[in-house]
């Protein structure tokens, strides 16, 4: 493969399909260097704000997040299935991050990544950032690979 | 009781599409001088069958509850499969397969039995065979109580 990919190579849109109790979307993670198939479940990885193929006899809270489409060799993002989820608006990030990052919220109120040494972000059902793909920040437009930053408002799909 | 068949448990194997679920008939071994009540947790057993979840089971949970009462002599049941959707068209592994079967994608980019003593099928949610349930193999009608091959294109409900 060419490369590592971009949140916009998965998709143009952050989220791709709103279903029948489930929302299909962009979602970060670790290369997972083979082939994880449609259906695989993800937890939380090392990486922060990264997912990863889950383990047998994982005792962390289930992110409810599957694997929608299958991801290849190299792809740091894929498209993730998230069970019985909604979108908030207006939420804020604790520092710069992407579309397709899972975060938790934190007790200062705001989001932050979600990782497997924060013994805090294992037990809650994480959130994905979402948004807005496209937005003007200082008269320029960002699009969807564009890191969103602390004084943003965002969407997260908990 | 005589042990039931798919089509004992409804003439469809979609019962409802309902709101963020999917009522659809699944398999279970016979599960004795019981009753498993309408919103039991389900894991994975034998051979793509569910059987009654545990506390403190570590594996993936794949997201299927009963959706109406299980008795004694059952082999086919109604379950409730949450966020999931109809994936048409999929390819299964060598063997045989009906109705109700608990699949998961494997390697090959094949569906086969999801079994509690193959690790990796632990690792995911489940897909559940949920069709076609009336089709045409060599000029004879077939049922939803007939086996489906790896050459019949087959619908799963993931």
């Amino acid at each position: 493969m060419a490369g590592k990919t971009k949140a916009s190579h998965v998709w143009h849109k952050a989220i791709k399909h709103i279903g029948n109790g489930y929302i299909d979307l962009i979602c970060q993670c670790v290369d997972p260097t083979t082939d994880i198939y449609a259906g695989h479940g993800m937890g939380v990885s090392t990486t922060v704000g990264n997912l990863t193929i889950f383990v047998t006899a994982d005792p962390d809270y289930m992110t409810n997040i599957t694997v929608a489409e299958d991801i290849a060799n190299e792809d740091r993002y894929f498209l993730g299935r998230k069970k019985g989820a909604m979108i908030l608006h207006n939420q804020k990030l604790s520092g710069g991050y992407q579309i397709g990052a899972a975060v938790y919220k934190t007790a200062a109120g705001t989001w932050s990544h979600v990782d497997h040494a924060a013994g805090q972000s294992l037990l809650m059902e994480v959130g994905v950032v979402v948004g807005p793909s496209d937005r003007i920040t200082t008269g320029v437009i960002k699009d969807i690979d564009a890191a969103l930053t602390a004084t943003e408002p965002v969407d997260i799909c908990i | 009781m005589a042990k039931t068949t798919p089509s004992l448990v409804w003439h469809k194997p979609i019962k409802v599409i309902g709101d963020g679920y999917i009522d659809l008939i699944c398999k279970t071994p016979d599960i004795g001088a019981t009753t498993y009540w309408v919103g039991q947790g389900l894991e994975l057993g034998d051979d793509g069958a569910f059987v009654k979840f545990t506390t403190d089971q570590p594996d993936y949970n794949p997201n299927i509850i009963v959706a109406e009462d299980i008795v004694q002599s059952d082999l086919y049941f109604l379950g409730r499969k949450h966020g999931a959707k109809i994936l048409h068209n999929q390819k299964l592994a060598a063997g045989t397969y009906g109705i109700g079967d608990a699949v998961y994608k494997m390697g090959a980019g094949t569906w086969t039995h999801a079994d509690k003593d193959t690790a990796a099928s632990l690792l995911m949610e489940v897909g559940i065979i949920c069709g076609p349930a009336q089709r045409v193999t060599a000029g004879v009608m077939k049922t939803m109580d007939d086996t489906f091959l790896a050459t019949e294109p087959v619908d799963i409900c993931a």
